[in-house]
């Protein structure tokens, strides 16, 4: 061709790049905007609590296909490095959402500092982990995958071996469009973990308007868990959950047990505040029927006992048995229904 | 003539493209610069940032609830918290995305703000905990109390009920009713506490064992909580609004920066605008102008284009026209179609190698039309270059020369025709000459002959009569046939070496007799420095001179006539050639002005009666000045009606240096006759009787034995026979003429290795190119008719002396 028309050639590629990069930065952006709006949106409260404990409520905004996925992954295996252990190993959902150890065990056997979380009501806390290192659900996914002695993984390998797999694409592709992104597939187990409410417990029924909802023993520890001032702390529709407090306000809890490990430190380790040290997160006692061993050492086995240890510690106080035992009828009415599930793939 | 278009530069294409490029890029910048801030993410922004406001008024409110114990549990503070978190969440990474706008550092605010946030939220957390553990102890506090009010109601005693009552009612209003305890009361109230505790501690009230430990831990909380809760509620209690002040600054400088570019933008737009049109403007005018000009080209030019091979792309119409075809008979056709046959291969190979090496050819071409008639046309064919510099069209450009062409060939027949005519002319003198000179030459010849016998007074005067007739008659003949001559342009000067002073003295001499009769004084004055060895033309010269001194002679009454030669000083430098000035004065009558312009046309004289007194064609002097047009002269006239005449020129000549000699007042001509060993022998070759026996008669009577032919042929087989010391060749004769004879003469002589004899032409006819064939026939000399006897004598005797010497 002459030179004209190479020169016109050319210049009409130039023009024709320079369109292109406009558009796919124009996309780019939309496509931006288009990801956030995936995301779930919290709202202001609008009324206040009429009682320190609420019934629980079923989570909304979740999509099922997103839920669907991460209930896939929840329980992959191969989230870990060596493919042997999932979400699901150390929050088993048949066991009360977690492994009833005091403390996990990850890949190779190592076995790890801190007694695992329910994760059954885990959307009610305000933060994830024992210290609360993790503001939400999606932080909290990424800590045990990337941990050594948990998963000992990463999410390029785990996108790495899901790519793998034609299967899995094309349940991804029913939730998100491709490509898979870690931030995706971590909201999907976050859906998954918020849709694990455990609903109309026998207490929420009682609180809901049902007087044989629960048995009289149940009432009365009910009354001495507020009066003795239990409740302070184990408030919230998660009865627990919702503040940081120390373990020992009244008694030290440590200075009886001794052998203070790093995980001891508790919120301290993230903050490095003096007063916060040996403070935890409030654990939610909705599922406390369950989830033996307790406290964050997974020291005390016996739920009667870790009344009667939270009642020294913290409130300086000896229970009478019957106090006892009334307050833990009061703990297993809170215990709700766990959740069917969908049988995947 | 070969010329060049100018081939395009390619470096001028790219600058353009780059230019555009570069103006692509500023309309890009200044369009993106120009956009405003997207709406939709204002709107997030906006909504982010109000969210934040809302959440963290809505903290304040519920923290303060919370202190108040008018909030039942934390969720909701903790909702607000995560509401506000999250906002935060989606506000940073928008926030990052914006186009930077230089007065604003916002990267400060975000750092300040983040760091607010974090520490708000630590601040939180710590009320939050403070605040439920002095919930708990109030709780349990307020639990004690009652089971101690329980206990001692179960006791029913009245004893020290009331005291104990007080106590209590003390405790609880200290322990558990929300006061704002000051600092300073603080420790009085611990004070009273400690009091109405140990106060109890006096009666057996088991519910109080750990009453103590708790009422501190109520203090000391109580004492801290309100702090720290103006603490949170204060730290970044400004939060969002800060945000929202940044985001207004920003966005309003965000307006301006767009304003300005968006001006620029427009006054971008109105260049290019502008430019555009004048460019249209200037494309357009040339478009109009370029139309025009082919307008006119078209009315006069047969304009044709072709595509690199040849073939026709575009004829106008006046191709069409003289063509004869149509457009479409035209039109992708070879332009070979209407080639003609008169060009050959090599012509046209010529025109392709100089077009396609990108040189304008020029040429006439004859060309065919359709159905078979010619054209001419004067082609001018123009390559044409495309943008990259390869060869994209030939253009050509012709003019009809048809008419010219027609013309040319007429003129061409024109000129052969009036050569010929002009031949015809000059041949027709020559015949002329010659047959006039022949009875001439019997008549003059006679004449000389009888004057050498005895006479009578009477007969001699009569004769004297006859010759000066004669002779006169013999002049005129000869002035018009040099006349017819110069108007033929058949003229030419012979010029050799001659002896100007003998040539001087010679005029003096013919004239001397006619000025004596008339009583004038003839004088000659030579400037002393005069070099009188010269090379001209010296026949012509005397005959000039002869004739302005002849007329002076004739026309001057009384007084005397001067030749006067002098050297003019301008030639001194030069060494080669000499210039004289020769002047011929006369006391004659002279001449008026009115008459001395015609002086010199021929067949005037100044006074046609004077035709009758002196007699003369007029031809003289229109000869004189002729022959000195020729010789770089012109004669010019000094004179006034009753002052005399001077007749004058200026002539220079070159200098003949074989010779030295100078001028010599006393010199005579020498005779170059030598004398001869034995009687020689002359074979004449003459046709005409009266001419032979002139000739013979001068011959004889010089001693030289004479045998004749009568043509050419004769003369050949007589010197076959014998040989002779000398022919004298007759040149036109019959059956044979003098030049024939003479080459096959020499012909023979050359085969048998004879000795050459010299043949003499005689000949009426003077012309130069007469005497060249005479030579290149292999004559040795040439003689005139008719001849005088010394002539003769001389020529006879040179000829043969030279002869001899080369042989």
């Amino acid at each position: 061709m002459t030179q004209t028309n190479k020169s016109s050639l050319l210049l009409a590629t130039i023009l024709i790049l320079l369109a292109a990069s406009f558009v796919w930065y124009w996309w780019q952006q939309q496509a931006q905007i288009s990801q956030s709006q995936i995301l779930y949106s919290p709202q202001l409260p609008t009324e206040d609590p009429i009682a320190p404990i609420t019934p629980l409520q079923p989570a909304t905004n979740l999509d099922p296909k997103v839920v669907s996925l991460g209930q896939q992954l929840f329980f992959d295996n191969r989230l870990s490095q060596d493919n042997s252990i999932s979400c699901a190993t150390c929050h088993n959902l048949q066991t009360g959402g977690d492994d009833n150890m005091p403390k996990s065990v990850g890949i190779h056997g190592q076995v790890g500092p801190i007694n695992a979380p329910t994760v059954f009501n885990s959307a009610y806390n305000i933060r994830q982990f024992w210290d609360g290192r993790a503001q939400t659900l999606e932080e909290q996914a990424e800590g045990p995958i990337h941990n050594p002695i948990e998963m000992g993984s990463n999410w390029q390998e785990v996108i790495y071996k899901l790519k793998l797999d034609p299967q899995f694409i094309q349940q991804y592709k029913t939730a998100f469009s491709l490509p898979i992104t870690a931030e995706n597939l971590a909201f999907a187990i976050a859906s998954f973990e918020r849709s694990l409410v455990l609903l109309d417990s026998p207490f929420d029924q009682w609180l809901k308007g049902d007087a044989d909802a629960i048995s009289d023993a149940a009432k009365r520890g009910y009354e001495k868990f507020t009066n003795y001032g239990c409740i302070a702390c184990h408030q919230g529709a998660a009865v627990g959950g919702g503040l940081f407090e120390k373990i020992g306000t009244l008694n030290d809890y440590f200075a009886d047990r001794d052998n203070i490990t790093q995980a001891d430190l508790g919120r301290f380790n993230l903050t490095g505040e003096e007063d916060q040290r040996h403070e935890f997160k409030v654990p939610s006692l909705r599922a406390v029927s369950m989830t033996a061993p307790y406290f964050h050492d997974g020291s005390v086995w016996q739920l009667s006992d870790a009344i009667t240890k939270m009642a020294w510690y913290q409130l300086g106080i000896e229970l009478t048995p019957e106090d006892i035992h009334d307050i833990e009828a009061f703990l297993i009415s809170l215990a709700g229904k766990v959740p069917a599930l969908e049988p995947t793939q | 003539m070969h010329s060049k278009i100018q081939k395009p530069n390619w470096l001028n294409q790219y600058k353009h493209f780059i230019f555009i490029l570069v103006l692509l890029g500023l309309i890009a910048f200044f369009f993106q610069s120009s956009r405003n801030i997207d709406i939709q993410k204002n709107e997030r922004i906006s909504q982010h940032i109000n969210a934040l406001i809302l959440g963290n008024s809505k903290l304040t409110e519920l923290l303060l609830k919370s202190r108040y114990q008018l909030l039942n549990n934390y969720d909701p503070i903790n909702q607000t918290l995560i509401y506000i978190e999250f906002h935060y969440e989606q506000l940073w990474p928008i926030f990052d995305q914006l186009p930077p706008v230089h007065s604003i550092n916002y990267n400060q605010i975000i750092t300040e703000e983040q760091r607010l946030l974090e520490k708000k939220t630590l601040l939180l957390e710590r009320f939050l905990s403070h605040n439920a553990v002095l919930k708990n102890s109030r709780y349990y506090a307020e639990e004690l109390i009652s089971q101690t009010y329980t206990h001692i109601n179960q006791l029913q005693t009245t004893d020290n009920l009331l005291q104990i009552h007080k106590h209590l009612r003390k405790l609880e209003q200290l322990l558990i009713s929300p006061t704002k305890i000051q600092q300073q009361t603080a420790n009085a109230n611990a004070v009273e506490i400690q009091r109405h505790i140990q106060a109890l501690n006096n009666y057996p009230l088991p519910p109080l064992k750990s009453l103590e430990k708790h009422a501190q831990l109520i203090i000391d909380v109580t004492a801290e909580i309100d702090e720290q809760l103006n603490q949170v509620i204060h730290t970044g209690n400004r939060f969002g609004v800060n945000l929202r002040d940044f985001y207004s600054s920003y966005i309003a400088e965000r307006e301006k920066s767009a304003n300005i570019y968006s001006w620029l933008l427009m006054i971008l737009s109105i260049i290019l605008l502008i430019y555009a049109i004048y460019s249209f403007q200037t494309i357009r005018k040339m478009i109009f102008s370029l139309k025009n000009q082919q307008f006119a080209l078209d009315q006069h030019a047969i304009v044709s284009i072709t595509d690199p091979e040849g073939n026709i792309t575009y004829v106008n119409d006046l191709f069409l026209k003289i063509s004869g075809y149509s457009q479409q008979e035209l039109l992708g056709q070879n332009h070979r179609l209407v080639k003609s046959d008169q060009h050959s291969r090599a012509f046209f190979a010529n025109l392709w190698q100089t077009v396609k090496q990108g040189q304008v050819w020029h040429g006439e071409v004859k060309n065919k039309r359709k159905g078979g008639g010619y054209y001419w046309v004067n082609a001018t064919i123009v390559p044409m270059y495309d943008a990259t510099g390869k060869i994209s069209q030939f253009i050509s450009i012709r003019t009809d020369i048809t008419g010219q062409k027609n013309l040319e060939a007429s003129l061409k027949k024109a000129k052969i025709a009036a050569d010929a005519a002009s031949q015809a002319k000059s041949d027709f003198i020559a015949t002329m000459s010659h047959e006039i000179r022949t009875p001439m030459n019997g008549i003059m010849g006679m004449t000389e002959l009888l004057l050498d016998t005895d006479l009578s007074t009477d007969q001699r005067e009569h004769l004297e009569a006859v010759r000066y007739s004669a002779d006169a008659l013999m002049t005129i003949l000869n002035d018009i046939l040099d006349f017819s001559k110069m108007e033929a342009g058949r003229f030419e000067l012979q010029p050799h070496p001659f002896n100007l002073q003998q040539l001087c003295q010679g005029i003096l001499t013919t004239l001397t007799a006619q000025a004596q009769r008339k009583g004038l004084q003839l004088t000659l004055s030579l400037d002393q420095r005069l070099n009188i060895h010269l090379i001209g033309d010296d026949a012509r010269l005397r005959q000039i001179l002869l004739n302005l001194l002849g007329n002076a002679v004739k026309f001057t009454e009384q007084g005397h006539c001067e030749l006067k030669i002098t050297l003019t000083s301008s030639t001194a430098s030069d060494q080669t050639k000499q210039t004289m000035l020769f002047e011929v004065m006369d006391t004659g009558p002279g001449i008026q002005a009115s008459d001395q312009q015609n002086l010199f046309t021929e067949f005037s004289q100044a006074d046609s009666s004077s035709t009758r007194t002196h007699g003369g064609t007029g031809l003289g002097l229109a000869i004189c000045r002729r022959l000195l047009n020729l010789m770089q002269s012109d004669v010019a006239l000094d004179s006034e009606s009753g002052q005399g005449s001077r007749f004058y020129f200026t002539l220079t000549l070159p200098i003949n240096r074989e010779s030295n000699e100078t001028i010599d007042t006393h010199i005579k001509s020498t005779d170059n006759e030598t004398a001869l060993s034995r009687p020689q022998q002359i074979l004449l070759v003459e046709d005409n009787e009266v001419n032979r026996k002139i000739a013979m008669a001068v011959l004889k009577k010089n001693g030289y034995e004479v045998q004749h032919a009568h043509n050419g042929q004769e003369a050949l087989d007589t010197l076959k026979q014998q040989s002779f010391d000398a022919v004298l060749m007759d040149m036109q004769m019959p059956v044979m003429d003098g030049l024939e004879a003479t080459r096959l003469w020499r012909e023979f002589e050359n085969r048998y290795q004879l000795t050459p004899t010299p043949i003499i032409a005689m000949t009426a006819n003077a012309m130069l190119e007469d005497k060249q064939r005479c030579f290149e026939a292999g004559m040795n000399g040439f003689i005139s008719k008719p001849f005088k006897a010394d002539t003769l004598r001389k020529t006879l005797s040179e000829t043969m002396l030279s002869n001899e010497s080369n042989a």
